[in-house]
Protein backbone atom coordinates (compact mmCIF):
# COMPACT_ATOMS: atom_id res chain seq x y z
CA UNK A 1 0.00 0.00 0.00
CA UNK A 2 3.20 2.38 0.86
CA UNK A 3 4.83 1.46 -2.84
CA UNK A 4 3.13 3.29 -4.97
CA UNK A 5 2.75 1.59 -8.04
CA UNK A 6 3.14 2.14 -12.01
CA UNK A 7 -0.20 1.75 -12.24
CA UNK A 8 -1.22 4.46 -9.36
CA UNK A 9 0.86 6.90 -11.35
CA UNK A 10 -0.50 6.43 -14.48
CA UNK A 11 -4.14 6.56 -12.92
CA UNK A 12 -2.62 10.06 -11.22
CA UNK A 13 -1.79 11.44 -14.58
CA UNK A 14 -4.99 10.47 -15.49
CA UNK A 15 -6.31 12.03 -12.62
CA UNK A 16 -4.94 15.22 -13.21
CA UNK A 17 -6.33 15.72 -16.50
CA UNK A 18 -9.34 14.89 -15.62
CA UNK A 19 -8.83 17.73 -13.28
CA UNK A 20 -8.24 20.34 -15.24
CA UNK A 21 -11.16 19.33 -17.77
CA UNK A 22 -13.34 19.34 -14.92
CA UNK A 23 -12.40 22.90 -13.32
CA UNK A 24 -13.52 24.28 -16.91
CA UNK A 25 -17.18 23.42 -15.82
CA UNK A 26 -18.01 22.58 -19.72
CA UNK A 27 -21.17 21.86 -20.85
CA UNK A 28 -19.81 18.58 -22.49
CA UNK A 29 -17.10 16.17 -21.99
CA UNK A 30 -15.58 14.61 -24.62
CA UNK A 31 -12.91 11.61 -23.48
CA UNK A 32 -11.43 9.73 -26.42
CA UNK A 33 -10.20 6.39 -24.64
CA UNK A 34 -8.47 8.08 -21.70
CA UNK A 35 -7.64 4.80 -19.62
CA UNK A 36 -6.40 2.80 -22.70
CA UNK A 37 -3.23 2.90 -20.77
CA UNK A 38 -3.77 1.50 -17.66
CA UNK A 39 -2.97 -2.10 -15.65
CA UNK A 40 -6.23 -4.07 -15.82
CA UNK A 41 -6.55 -4.23 -11.61
CA UNK A 42 -6.37 -0.39 -11.80
CA UNK A 43 -8.45 0.04 -14.86
CA UNK A 44 -11.80 -0.80 -12.71
CA UNK A 45 -11.07 1.24 -10.27
CA UNK A 46 -11.23 4.84 -12.68
CA UNK A 47 -14.47 2.94 -14.73
CA UNK A 48 -15.70 3.32 -11.35
CA UNK A 49 -14.56 6.95 -9.87
CA UNK A 50 -15.58 8.27 -13.47
CA UNK A 51 -18.59 6.86 -13.64
CA UNK A 52 -19.01 8.24 -9.78
CA UNK A 53 -18.29 11.36 -11.00
CA UNK A 54 -20.58 11.87 -13.55
CA UNK A 55 -23.22 10.48 -11.23
CA UNK A 56 -22.20 13.67 -9.11
CA UNK A 57 -21.88 16.30 -11.80
CA UNK A 58 -24.29 14.95 -14.76
CA UNK A 59 -22.28 16.71 -17.52
CA UNK A 60 -22.92 15.47 -20.58
CA UNK A 61 -20.43 12.69 -21.63
CA UNK A 62 -19.42 11.30 -25.24
CA UNK A 63 -16.82 8.67 -24.27
CA UNK A 64 -15.23 6.77 -27.19
CA UNK A 65 -13.52 3.10 -26.66
CA UNK A 66 -12.77 0.03 -28.34
CA UNK A 67 -13.04 -1.68 -24.44
CA UNK A 68 -16.71 -3.10 -24.66
CA UNK A 69 -16.24 -3.34 -20.60
CA UNK A 70 -15.69 0.19 -20.24
CA UNK A 71 -18.85 0.83 -22.55
CA UNK A 72 -20.68 -1.70 -20.43
CA UNK A 73 -20.00 -0.55 -17.06
CA UNK A 74 -20.12 2.93 -17.77
CA UNK A 75 -22.53 4.40 -20.20
CA UNK A 76 -26.20 5.36 -19.80
CA UNK A 77 -26.50 4.66 -23.75
CA UNK A 78 -24.06 2.95 -26.39
CA UNK A 79 -23.55 3.34 -30.16
CA UNK A 80 -21.83 0.20 -31.16
CA UNK A 81 -19.23 1.30 -34.27
CA UNK A 82 -18.61 -0.71 -37.18
CA UNK A 83 -16.57 1.07 -40.21
CA UNK A 84 -17.65 4.75 -39.07
CA UNK A 85 -21.44 3.27 -39.39
CA UNK A 86 -23.68 2.92 -36.06
CA UNK A 87 -24.92 -0.39 -36.10
CA UNK A 88 -27.21 -0.03 -32.63
CA UNK A 89 -27.79 2.98 -30.16
CA UNK A 90 -29.16 1.63 -26.66
CA UNK A 91 -28.64 0.94 -22.83
CA UNK A 92 -26.07 -1.60 -22.40
CA UNK A 93 -28.79 -4.04 -21.48
CA UNK A 94 -30.37 -3.40 -24.69
CA UNK A 95 -27.52 -3.78 -26.37
CA UNK A 96 -26.41 -7.02 -24.85
CA UNK A 97 -30.18 -9.09 -24.28
CA UNK A 98 -31.26 -7.70 -27.96
CA UNK A 99 -28.00 -7.31 -30.18
CA UNK A 100 -29.68 -5.43 -33.25
CA UNK A 101 -26.18 -7.62 -35.59
CA UNK A 102 -24.20 -10.55 -35.32
CA UNK A 103 -21.39 -7.81 -35.27
CA UNK A 104 -22.96 -6.49 -31.78
CA UNK A 105 -23.70 -9.67 -30.29
CA UNK A 106 -20.08 -10.70 -31.00
CA UNK A 107 -18.63 -7.11 -29.56
CA UNK A 108 -20.08 -7.07 -26.80
CA UNK A 109 -19.80 -9.29 -23.74
CA UNK A 110 -16.82 -11.66 -22.58
CA UNK A 111 -16.63 -14.16 -24.06
CA UNK A 112 -19.40 -13.10 -26.44
CA UNK A 113 -22.24 -14.26 -27.92
CA UNK A 114 -22.69 -18.37 -29.06
CA UNK A 115 -23.50 -18.59 -32.74
CA UNK A 116 -25.08 -22.03 -33.89
CA UNK A 117 -25.23 -21.88 -37.69
CA UNK A 118 -27.97 -23.67 -39.52
CA UNK A 119 -30.46 -23.14 -42.50
CA UNK A 120 -34.04 -22.97 -42.83
CA UNK A 121 -37.03 -21.29 -43.79
CA UNK A 122 -39.27 -18.92 -41.09
CA UNK A 123 -42.74 -18.37 -40.93
CA UNK A 124 -43.90 -15.88 -38.47
CA UNK A 125 -45.39 -17.21 -35.46
CA UNK A 126 -42.78 -19.99 -35.26
CA UNK A 127 -41.60 -20.70 -31.61
CA UNK A 128 -38.95 -23.20 -32.47
CA UNK A 129 -36.57 -24.59 -34.98
CA UNK A 130 -34.35 -27.46 -36.43
CA UNK A 131 -30.67 -27.19 -35.74
CA UNK A 132 -28.94 -30.53 -36.57
CA UNK A 133 -32.02 -32.90 -35.65
CA UNK A 134 -32.57 -30.92 -32.42
CA UNK A 135 -35.57 -28.88 -32.10
CA UNK A 136 -34.78 -25.82 -29.99
CA UNK A 137 -37.87 -23.43 -28.74
CA UNK A 138 -36.94 -19.71 -28.89
CA UNK A 139 -39.00 -16.73 -28.72
CA UNK A 140 -42.20 -16.25 -31.27
CA UNK A 141 -40.31 -15.42 -34.86
CA UNK A 142 -42.44 -12.39 -36.19
CA UNK A 143 -41.00 -12.50 -39.75
CA UNK A 144 -41.18 -14.78 -42.68
CA UNK A 145 -37.77 -16.02 -44.16
CA UNK A 146 -37.03 -18.55 -47.30
CA UNK A 147 -34.62 -20.65 -46.79
CA UNK A 148 -31.41 -19.00 -45.65
CA UNK A 149 -28.11 -19.35 -43.50
CA UNK A 150 -28.93 -18.44 -39.94
CA UNK A 151 -27.41 -18.12 -36.95
CA UNK A 152 -28.97 -19.06 -32.88
CA UNK A 153 -27.43 -16.83 -31.02
CA UNK A 154 -26.76 -17.32 -26.88
CA UNK A 155 -25.05 -15.44 -24.49
CA UNK A 156 -22.69 -18.32 -22.05
CA UNK A 157 -25.13 -17.61 -19.23
CA UNK A 158 -27.86 -19.01 -20.83
CA UNK A 159 -26.22 -22.46 -21.50
CA UNK A 160 -26.95 -24.84 -18.54
CA UNK A 161 -25.52 -28.42 -18.30
CA UNK A 162 -28.30 -31.02 -18.11
CA UNK A 163 -27.49 -34.83 -19.24
CA UNK A 164 -31.14 -35.74 -20.33
CA UNK A 165 -30.59 -32.93 -22.90
CA UNK A 166 -30.09 -34.17 -26.37
CA UNK A 167 -27.95 -31.44 -27.64
CA UNK A 168 -24.22 -32.68 -26.44
CA UNK A 169 -21.09 -31.97 -26.52
CA UNK A 170 -17.37 -33.06 -25.08
CA UNK A 171 -15.62 -30.47 -22.53
CA UNK A 172 -12.63 -28.98 -24.29
CA UNK A 173 -11.64 -27.07 -21.50
CA UNK A 174 -13.04 -24.90 -18.16
CA UNK A 175 -11.96 -21.58 -16.70
CA UNK A 176 -12.38 -20.76 -13.39
CA UNK A 177 -12.81 -17.09 -12.00
CA UNK A 178 -13.72 -17.71 -8.83
CA UNK A 179 -18.06 -16.66 -8.84
CA UNK A 180 -18.20 -18.59 -11.73
CA UNK A 181 -16.25 -20.37 -14.59
CA UNK A 182 -16.02 -20.46 -18.11
CA UNK A 183 -16.71 -23.97 -19.48
CA UNK A 184 -15.77 -24.90 -23.60
CA UNK A 185 -17.91 -27.66 -25.00
CA UNK A 186 -17.21 -29.04 -28.32
CA UNK A 187 -20.40 -29.66 -30.28
CA UNK A 188 -21.63 -30.61 -33.82
CA UNK A 189 -22.16 -26.69 -34.67
CA UNK A 190 -18.49 -25.51 -32.97
CA UNK A 191 -17.17 -24.49 -29.65
CA UNK A 192 -19.69 -23.18 -27.37
CA UNK A 193 -18.89 -21.55 -24.40
CA UNK A 194 -21.19 -21.75 -20.90
CA UNK A 195 -21.06 -19.74 -18.00
CA UNK A 196 -21.68 -21.61 -14.90
CA UNK A 197 -20.96 -22.03 -11.22
CA UNK A 198 -18.09 -22.39 -10.14
CA UNK A 199 -18.80 -25.28 -7.45
CA UNK A 200 -18.60 -28.42 -10.44
CA UNK A 201 -15.19 -29.32 -11.58
CA UNK A 202 -14.88 -30.95 -15.31
CA UNK A 203 -12.52 -32.92 -16.73
CA UNK A 204 -11.20 -32.49 -20.64
CA UNK A 205 -13.17 -34.68 -22.78
CA UNK A 206 -16.09 -34.97 -20.44
CA UNK A 207 -19.24 -35.37 -22.10
CA UNK A 208 -22.33 -32.88 -21.34
CA UNK A 209 -26.14 -31.99 -21.99
CA UNK A 210 -26.75 -28.51 -23.01
CA UNK A 211 -29.34 -26.64 -22.19
CA UNK A 212 -30.19 -23.60 -23.78
CA UNK A 213 -32.70 -20.99 -22.45
CA UNK A 214 -35.10 -20.43 -24.82
CA UNK A 215 -36.63 -17.14 -23.52
CA UNK A 216 -33.41 -15.40 -24.50
CA UNK A 217 -32.37 -16.41 -27.25
CA UNK A 218 -31.65 -14.60 -30.53
CA UNK A 219 -31.85 -15.07 -34.33
CA UNK A 220 -29.79 -13.87 -36.92
CA UNK A 221 -29.91 -13.65 -40.61
CA UNK A 222 -25.84 -14.72 -41.79
CA UNK A 223 -26.21 -13.11 -45.21
CA UNK A 224 -26.81 -9.37 -43.93
CA UNK A 225 -25.55 -9.94 -40.17
CA UNK A 226 -29.02 -8.41 -38.56
CA UNK A 227 -30.95 -10.30 -35.99
CA UNK A 228 -34.28 -11.31 -37.24
CA UNK A 229 -37.61 -10.30 -35.38
CA UNK A 230 -39.07 -12.11 -32.78
CA UNK A 231 -40.86 -11.53 -29.76
CA UNK A 232 -37.83 -11.09 -27.83
CA UNK A 233 -36.91 -8.08 -29.71
CA UNK A 234 -40.51 -6.52 -30.31
CA UNK A 235 -41.60 -6.96 -26.32
CA UNK A 236 -38.57 -4.91 -25.70
CA UNK A 237 -39.73 -1.72 -27.98
CA UNK A 238 -43.22 -1.34 -26.07
CA UNK A 239 -42.64 -2.09 -22.48
CA UNK B 1 9.43 -32.91 -19.35
CA UNK B 2 11.04 -32.99 -15.79
CA UNK B 3 10.51 -31.34 -12.35
CA UNK B 4 12.18 -27.86 -11.95
CA UNK B 5 13.12 -26.93 -8.32
CA UNK B 6 14.74 -23.67 -7.11
CA UNK B 7 15.78 -23.52 -3.59
CA UNK B 8 16.74 -20.71 -1.66
CA UNK B 9 17.34 -18.24 -4.37
CA UNK B 10 18.03 -14.84 -4.13
CA UNK B 11 19.20 -12.16 -6.78
CA UNK B 12 19.95 -8.45 -6.36
CA UNK B 13 21.13 -5.73 -8.82
CA UNK B 14 23.01 -3.77 -7.39
CA UNK B 15 20.80 -2.31 -3.99
CA UNK B 16 17.88 -3.60 -5.90
CA UNK B 17 16.61 -6.99 -4.51
CA UNK B 18 14.97 -8.83 -7.63
CA UNK B 19 14.19 -12.10 -5.90
CA UNK B 20 13.85 -12.72 -2.48
CA UNK B 21 14.76 -16.53 -0.87
CA UNK B 22 12.92 -17.93 -3.29
CA UNK B 23 11.81 -21.77 -3.04
CA UNK B 24 8.94 -23.39 -5.57
CA UNK B 25 9.23 -26.68 -7.24
CA UNK B 26 7.74 -27.04 -10.41
CA UNK B 27 6.37 -30.32 -10.48
CA UNK B 28 6.89 -32.82 -14.27
CA UNK B 29 3.99 -32.25 -16.58
CA UNK B 30 2.23 -28.92 -13.83
CA UNK B 31 1.43 -25.71 -15.19
CA UNK B 32 2.34 -22.95 -12.68
CA UNK B 33 1.57 -19.54 -12.99
CA UNK B 34 3.59 -16.91 -10.76
CA UNK B 35 1.51 -13.85 -10.21
CA UNK B 36 2.67 -10.31 -9.83
CA UNK B 37 3.03 -6.77 -10.49
CA UNK B 38 5.23 -5.17 -12.47
CA UNK B 39 8.61 -5.05 -10.73
CA UNK B 40 7.54 -8.40 -8.49
CA UNK B 41 10.93 -10.40 -10.20
CA UNK B 42 8.72 -12.56 -12.33
CA UNK B 43 11.09 -12.06 -15.73
CA UNK B 44 14.25 -12.49 -13.16
CA UNK B 45 12.86 -15.49 -11.74
CA UNK B 46 12.77 -17.16 -15.59
CA UNK B 47 15.61 -15.88 -16.35
CA UNK B 48 17.57 -17.33 -13.39
CA UNK B 49 15.94 -21.20 -14.21
CA UNK B 50 17.00 -20.34 -17.76
CA UNK B 51 20.53 -19.31 -16.88
CA UNK B 52 20.23 -15.87 -18.58
CA UNK B 53 21.29 -14.92 -14.54
CA UNK B 54 23.37 -16.19 -11.74
CA UNK B 55 21.57 -17.04 -8.37
CA UNK B 56 23.21 -14.73 -5.38
CA UNK B 57 22.41 -17.57 -3.30
CA UNK B 58 20.59 -20.88 -3.87
CA UNK B 59 20.49 -23.38 -7.02
CA UNK B 60 18.16 -24.34 -9.67
CA UNK B 61 17.86 -28.20 -10.12
CA UNK B 62 16.34 -29.31 -13.40
CA UNK B 63 15.39 -33.06 -13.41
CA UNK B 64 17.08 -33.37 -10.09
CA UNK B 65 20.30 -32.24 -11.91
CA UNK B 66 21.84 -29.11 -10.01
CA UNK B 67 22.58 -26.38 -13.08
CA UNK B 68 24.92 -24.10 -10.93
CA UNK B 69 27.37 -25.12 -14.02
CA UNK B 70 25.41 -24.80 -16.92
CA UNK B 71 25.04 -22.50 -19.60
CA UNK B 72 21.83 -21.60 -20.74
CA UNK B 73 22.23 -23.57 -24.14
CA UNK B 74 22.61 -26.87 -21.51
CA UNK B 75 19.46 -26.07 -19.78
CA UNK B 76 17.07 -27.35 -21.93
CA UNK B 77 14.33 -24.94 -21.30
CA UNK B 78 12.44 -22.98 -24.22
CA UNK B 79 11.95 -19.64 -23.32
CA UNK B 80 9.09 -17.61 -24.89
CA UNK B 81 9.56 -13.74 -24.38
CA UNK B 82 6.99 -11.09 -23.75
CA UNK B 83 7.55 -8.92 -27.09
CA UNK B 84 7.30 -11.78 -30.01
CA UNK B 85 10.88 -12.28 -31.58
CA UNK B 86 10.78 -13.84 -34.85
CA UNK B 87 12.91 -14.22 -37.93
CA UNK B 88 11.12 -11.38 -40.07
CA UNK B 89 12.73 -12.72 -43.27
CA UNK B 90 11.43 -16.61 -42.48
CA UNK B 91 8.50 -17.93 -43.12
CA UNK B 92 6.26 -19.27 -40.90
CA UNK B 93 7.10 -22.24 -41.31
CA UNK B 94 10.89 -21.80 -41.56
CA UNK B 95 10.35 -20.15 -37.91
CA UNK B 96 8.58 -22.87 -36.50
CA UNK B 97 11.68 -25.16 -37.92
CA UNK B 98 14.32 -23.11 -36.95
CA UNK B 99 14.66 -24.63 -33.33
CA UNK B 100 14.93 -28.18 -34.75
CA UNK B 101 17.09 -27.62 -37.64
CA UNK B 102 20.75 -27.20 -35.18
CA UNK B 103 23.19 -29.73 -35.83
CA UNK B 104 23.05 -31.23 -32.27
CA UNK B 105 19.87 -32.47 -32.95
CA UNK B 106 20.52 -34.30 -35.89
CA UNK B 107 16.55 -34.81 -36.99
CA UNK B 108 15.49 -35.75 -40.32
CA UNK B 109 13.97 -33.50 -42.83
CA UNK B 110 10.57 -35.93 -42.29
CA UNK B 111 10.43 -35.63 -38.39
CA UNK B 112 11.00 -32.12 -38.53
CA UNK B 113 8.40 -31.84 -41.31
CA UNK B 114 5.55 -33.53 -38.96
CA UNK B 115 6.66 -31.68 -36.03
CA UNK B 116 6.68 -28.30 -37.61
CA UNK B 117 3.23 -29.03 -38.94
CA UNK B 118 2.11 -30.59 -35.99
CA UNK B 119 2.51 -27.83 -34.16
CA UNK B 120 0.85 -25.26 -36.66
CA UNK B 121 -2.23 -27.21 -36.33
CA UNK B 122 -2.15 -27.48 -32.30
CA UNK B 123 -1.38 -23.30 -32.55
CA UNK B 124 -3.44 -22.63 -35.20
CA UNK B 125 -1.38 -21.20 -37.85
CA UNK B 126 -1.33 -24.10 -40.15
CA UNK B 127 -3.04 -22.27 -42.69
CA UNK B 128 -0.41 -19.54 -42.60
CA UNK B 129 2.91 -22.25 -42.68
CA UNK B 130 4.30 -20.30 -46.05
CA UNK B 131 3.35 -16.48 -44.83
CA UNK B 132 6.36 -14.10 -44.40
CA UNK B 133 6.57 -13.29 -40.18
CA UNK B 134 6.11 -10.04 -40.75
CA UNK B 135 2.67 -10.63 -43.00
CA UNK B 136 1.21 -11.56 -39.76
CA UNK B 137 -1.12 -10.04 -37.09
CA UNK B 138 0.21 -9.66 -33.53
CA UNK B 139 -1.93 -12.42 -32.61
CA UNK B 140 -0.82 -14.86 -35.48
CA UNK B 141 2.75 -13.70 -34.46
CA UNK B 142 2.31 -14.87 -31.32
CA UNK B 143 1.01 -17.95 -32.17
CA UNK B 144 4.35 -18.54 -34.02
CA UNK B 145 6.36 -17.28 -31.08
CA UNK B 146 4.82 -20.02 -28.93
CA UNK B 147 4.62 -22.89 -31.53
CA UNK B 148 8.34 -22.23 -31.81
CA UNK B 149 9.00 -23.13 -28.47
CA UNK B 150 6.71 -25.81 -28.65
CA UNK B 151 8.58 -28.11 -31.33
CA UNK B 152 11.34 -28.10 -28.86
CA UNK B 153 10.33 -30.73 -26.04
CA UNK B 154 12.77 -29.39 -23.29
CA UNK B 155 12.58 -29.83 -19.74
CA UNK B 156 10.46 -27.23 -19.40
CA UNK B 157 8.79 -24.25 -20.94
CA UNK B 158 9.32 -20.87 -19.70
CA UNK B 159 6.77 -17.88 -20.51
CA UNK B 160 6.61 -14.50 -19.77
CA UNK B 161 3.52 -12.59 -20.50
CA UNK B 162 3.30 -13.91 -23.70
CA UNK B 163 -0.36 -12.90 -24.09
CA UNK B 164 -0.07 -9.40 -22.62
CA UNK B 165 -0.07 -7.51 -26.31
CA UNK B 166 -2.73 -9.16 -27.90
CA UNK B 167 -6.94 -7.52 -27.39
CA UNK B 168 -8.90 -9.02 -25.05
CA UNK B 169 -10.65 -11.19 -27.17
CA UNK B 170 -7.77 -13.12 -28.39
CA UNK B 171 -5.89 -13.33 -25.41
CA UNK B 172 -9.08 -15.20 -24.59
CA UNK B 173 -8.84 -17.89 -27.18
CA UNK B 174 -5.29 -17.84 -26.58
CA UNK B 175 -5.70 -18.79 -23.25
CA UNK B 176 -8.11 -21.75 -23.73
CA UNK B 177 -5.86 -23.34 -26.25
CA UNK B 178 -2.39 -23.13 -24.14
CA UNK B 179 -4.20 -25.35 -21.15
CA UNK B 180 -5.55 -27.57 -23.45
CA UNK B 181 -2.20 -28.03 -25.59
CA UNK B 182 -0.13 -28.26 -22.20
CA UNK B 183 -1.99 -30.85 -20.48
CA UNK B 184 -2.50 -32.56 -24.32
CA UNK B 185 1.65 -32.79 -23.78
CA UNK B 186 2.14 -33.17 -20.36
CA UNK B 187 4.62 -29.88 -20.18
CA UNK B 188 5.79 -28.94 -17.30
CA UNK B 189 5.37 -24.94 -17.79
CA UNK B 190 6.25 -22.15 -15.67
CA UNK B 191 4.24 -18.93 -17.13
CA UNK B 192 4.54 -15.41 -15.29
CA UNK B 193 1.67 -12.68 -15.58
CA UNK B 194 0.38 -9.30 -14.19
CA UNK B 195 -2.89 -10.88 -15.21
CA UNK B 196 -4.98 -12.51 -12.70
CA UNK B 197 -7.49 -13.85 -14.63
CA UNK B 198 -4.65 -16.09 -16.43
CA UNK B 199 -3.53 -17.34 -13.34
CA UNK B 200 -6.68 -18.41 -12.33
CA UNK B 201 -8.22 -19.55 -15.50
CA UNK B 202 -4.83 -21.69 -16.65
CA UNK B 203 -2.82 -22.25 -13.37
CA UNK B 204 -3.11 -25.64 -11.82
CA UNK B 205 -0.89 -23.55 -9.03
CA UNK B 206 -0.82 -20.17 -8.41
CA UNK B 207 2.45 -18.15 -6.75
CA UNK B 208 1.59 -15.02 -5.82
CA UNK B 209 4.99 -12.82 -6.16
CA UNK B 210 5.27 -9.71 -4.38
CA UNK B 211 8.64 -7.49 -4.27
CA UNK B 212 10.83 -10.38 -4.95
CA UNK B 213 8.98 -12.84 -2.56
CA UNK B 214 6.28 -15.84 -2.78
CA UNK B 215 3.68 -14.82 -0.77
CA UNK B 216 1.50 -18.28 -1.11
CA UNK B 217 1.47 -20.87 -3.33
CA UNK B 218 -1.69 -22.94 -4.12
CA UNK B 219 -4.71 -24.23 -6.90
CA UNK B 220 -6.25 -21.13 -7.99
CA UNK B 221 -9.31 -22.42 -5.64
CA UNK B 222 -6.89 -22.41 -2.88
CA UNK B 223 -5.57 -19.11 -3.37
CA UNK B 224 -9.34 -17.82 -4.29
CA UNK B 225 -11.11 -18.98 -0.91
CA UNK B 226 -7.97 -19.03 1.11
CA UNK B 227 -5.97 -16.07 0.54
CA UNK B 228 -2.97 -16.15 3.75
CA UNK B 229 -3.09 -12.16 4.19
CA UNK B 230 -4.69 -8.82 2.99
CA UNK B 231 -2.40 -8.96 -0.03
CA UNK B 232 -2.97 -11.93 -1.60
CA UNK B 233 -6.75 -11.50 -0.86
CA UNK B 234 -6.94 -8.23 -2.83
CA UNK B 235 -5.09 -10.04 -6.11
CA UNK B 236 -7.95 -11.89 -7.51
CA UNK B 237 -11.33 -11.82 -7.78
CA UNK B 238 -13.76 -9.82 -9.86
CA UNK B 239 -15.07 -7.15 -8.69
CA UNK B 240 -12.29 -6.70 -6.31
CA UNK B 241 -12.69 -7.58 -2.58
CA UNK B 242 -14.35 -5.30 -0.22
CA UNK B 243 -12.04 -4.85 2.46
CA UNK B 244 -13.56 -2.68 5.58
CA UNK B 245 -13.05 -2.11 9.36
CA UNK B 246 -14.77 -4.91 11.66
CA UNK B 247 -18.06 -4.14 13.03
CA UNK B 248 -19.20 -2.26 9.91
CA UNK B 249 -21.20 -4.76 8.40
CA UNK B 250 -23.69 -7.23 11.24
CA UNK B 251 -23.30 -11.18 10.73
CA UNK B 252 -20.27 -13.44 10.79
CA UNK B 253 -17.94 -14.28 14.19
CA UNK B 254 -14.83 -12.19 14.09
CA UNK B 255 -12.33 -13.89 15.81
CA UNK B 256 -10.28 -11.61 18.32
CA UNK B 257 -7.77 -9.24 17.48
CA UNK B 258 -10.25 -8.80 13.72
CA UNK B 259 -9.15 -5.66 12.58
CA UNK B 260 -10.45 -6.16 8.71
CA UNK B 261 -12.85 -8.08 7.11
CA UNK B 262 -12.74 -9.14 2.75
CA UNK B 263 -15.76 -9.68 1.79
CA UNK B 264 -16.29 -10.81 -1.57
CA UNK B 265 -20.71 -11.37 -3.45
CA UNK B 266 -20.50 -14.76 -1.88
CA UNK B 267 -19.54 -12.95 1.79
CA UNK B 268 -22.59 -10.67 1.43
CA UNK B 269 -25.94 -11.50 1.93
CA UNK B 270 -28.68 -8.51 0.60
CA UNK B 271 -32.35 -8.36 2.12
CA UNK B 272 -35.28 -6.50 1.80
CA UNK B 273 -34.63 -3.33 4.26
CA UNK B 274 -38.06 -3.09 5.82
CA UNK B 275 -37.53 -0.43 8.36
CA UNK B 276 -33.80 -2.67 9.06
CA UNK B 277 -31.83 -1.12 6.46
CA UNK B 278 -28.70 -0.12 6.75
CA UNK B 279 -27.44 0.41 3.69
CA UNK B 280 -28.24 1.89 0.01
CA UNK B 281 -27.75 1.16 -3.25
CA UNK B 282 -25.98 4.01 -4.92
CA UNK B 283 -25.46 3.12 -8.48
CA UNK B 284 -25.41 -0.56 -11.10
CA UNK B 285 -22.93 -1.04 -13.38
CA UNK B 286 -24.97 -3.00 -15.88
CA UNK B 287 -22.46 -5.67 -17.27
CA UNK B 288 -24.83 -7.92 -19.60
CA UNK B 289 -23.93 -11.05 -18.09
CA UNK B 290 -24.25 -9.55 -14.20
CA UNK B 291 -24.67 -6.40 -12.61
CA UNK B 292 -22.26 -4.74 -10.03
CA UNK B 293 -24.31 -3.15 -7.48
CA UNK B 294 -22.64 -0.60 -5.83
CA UNK B 295 -23.76 0.01 -2.39
CA UNK B 296 -23.05 2.56 0.35
CA UNK B 297 -22.82 1.59 4.00
CA UNK B 298 -21.62 4.50 7.03
CA UNK B 299 -20.04 6.25 4.36
CA UNK B 300 -18.33 2.97 2.80
CA UNK B 301 -18.25 1.68 -0.52
CA UNK B 302 -18.87 -2.41 -1.29
CA UNK B 303 -19.21 -3.66 -4.76
CA UNK B 304 -20.93 -6.83 -5.19
CA UNK B 305 -22.22 -9.02 -7.88
CA UNK B 306 -25.58 -9.47 -8.71
CA UNK B 307 -27.84 -11.31 -10.80
CA UNK B 308 -28.86 -8.82 -13.47
CA UNK B 309 -32.89 -9.59 -12.81
CA UNK B 310 -32.68 -8.75 -9.21
CA UNK B 311 -34.76 -5.63 -8.87
CA UNK B 312 -33.12 -3.01 -7.30
CA UNK B 313 -32.66 0.65 -8.14
CA UNK B 314 -30.42 3.31 -7.48
CA UNK B 315 -31.32 4.63 -3.58
CA UNK B 316 -33.22 1.35 -2.87
CA UNK B 317 -32.28 1.38 0.91
CA UNK B 318 -31.03 -2.87 1.67
CA UNK B 319 -30.08 -4.74 4.55
CA UNK B 320 -26.64 -6.01 4.37
CA UNK B 321 -25.26 -9.12 6.47
CA UNK B 322 -22.10 -10.84 6.40
CA UNK B 323 -21.65 -14.75 5.83
CA UNK B 324 -18.76 -16.22 6.49
CA UNK B 325 -16.32 -13.85 5.24
CA UNK B 326 -12.53 -13.39 5.58
CA UNK B 327 -10.75 -12.15 8.88
CA UNK B 328 -7.59 -10.62 8.87
CA UNK B 329 -5.57 -8.87 11.88
CA UNK B 330 -3.79 -5.52 12.30
CA UNK B 331 -0.45 -7.29 10.74
CA UNK B 332 -2.85 -7.71 7.15
CA UNK B 333 -2.81 -11.56 8.06
CA UNK B 334 -5.72 -14.30 7.65
CA UNK B 335 -7.41 -14.81 10.99
CA UNK B 336 -9.10 -18.44 10.88
N1 LIG C 1 19.29 -6.21 -15.46
C1 LIG C 1 18.81 -5.50 -14.43
N2 LIG C 1 19.50 -4.49 -13.88
C2 LIG C 1 19.01 -3.79 -12.83
N3 LIG C 1 17.84 -4.03 -12.24
C3 LIG C 1 17.09 -5.03 -12.72
C4 LIG C 1 17.53 -5.81 -13.85
N4 LIG C 1 16.56 -6.73 -14.11
C5 LIG C 1 15.58 -6.52 -13.21
N5 LIG C 1 15.88 -5.51 -12.37
C6 LIG C 1 15.07 -5.03 -11.25
O1 LIG C 1 14.62 -6.15 -10.51
C7 LIG C 1 13.27 -6.01 -10.11
C8 LIG C 1 12.44 -7.13 -10.69
O2 LIG C 1 12.39 -7.00 -12.09
P1 LIG C 1 11.67 -8.04 -13.06
O3 LIG C 1 12.14 -9.41 -12.73
O4 LIG C 1 11.88 -7.57 -14.44
O5 LIG C 1 10.15 -7.88 -12.63
P2 LIG C 1 8.80 -8.24 -13.41
O6 LIG C 1 9.16 -9.13 -14.56
O7 LIG C 1 7.96 -8.89 -12.39
O8 LIG C 1 8.22 -6.94 -13.85
C9 LIG C 1 12.84 -4.63 -10.60
O9 LIG C 1 12.97 -3.74 -9.54
C10 LIG C 1 13.81 -4.34 -11.70
O10 LIG C 1 14.01 -2.95 -11.84
MG1 LIG D 1 8.74 -8.84 -16.65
Amino acid sequence: MTNPSPGLAGGDRQRVALGRAIVRRPKCFLMDEPLGTLDAEFHEVMVHELRELHNRIHATTVYVTHDQHEAMAMADKIAVMNHGIIEQFGTPQEIYNRPASMYVADFIGSPPMNFLKFTSGLQKGMRSVSVEGVEIALPEVHQDMAVSELALGVRPEHIRFNDSSILRGSVYGAEYLGTNQIVAVETGKGLLKARVPADRTFRIGETVGLELNSEKLSLFDCTSGRAVKSSLYTEARHG
Amino acid sequence: MAEVSLQNISKSFGESKAVRNLTLTIRDGEFVVLLGPTGAGKTTTLRLIAGLEKPDTGRVTIGGQDMAGAAPAGRDVAFVFQQYSLYPHLTVYENLAFPLRSPARRLSADEIDRRVREVARMVRIDHKLENRSTRLSGGEMQRVAIGRALVRKPSIYLMDEPLSSLDAKLRGELRLELKRIQSELGSTLLYVTHDQIEAMTMADRIGILNDGELIQLGTPREIYSNPVNLHVAARLGQPHINLIPEGLVPGGQPPSGTKTIGARTEHLEIHAGNGTANAEIDWIEHLGDQSHLHLRIAGHKLVTLANPYVPVKPGDKIKLTLKDPLYFGSDGQRLV
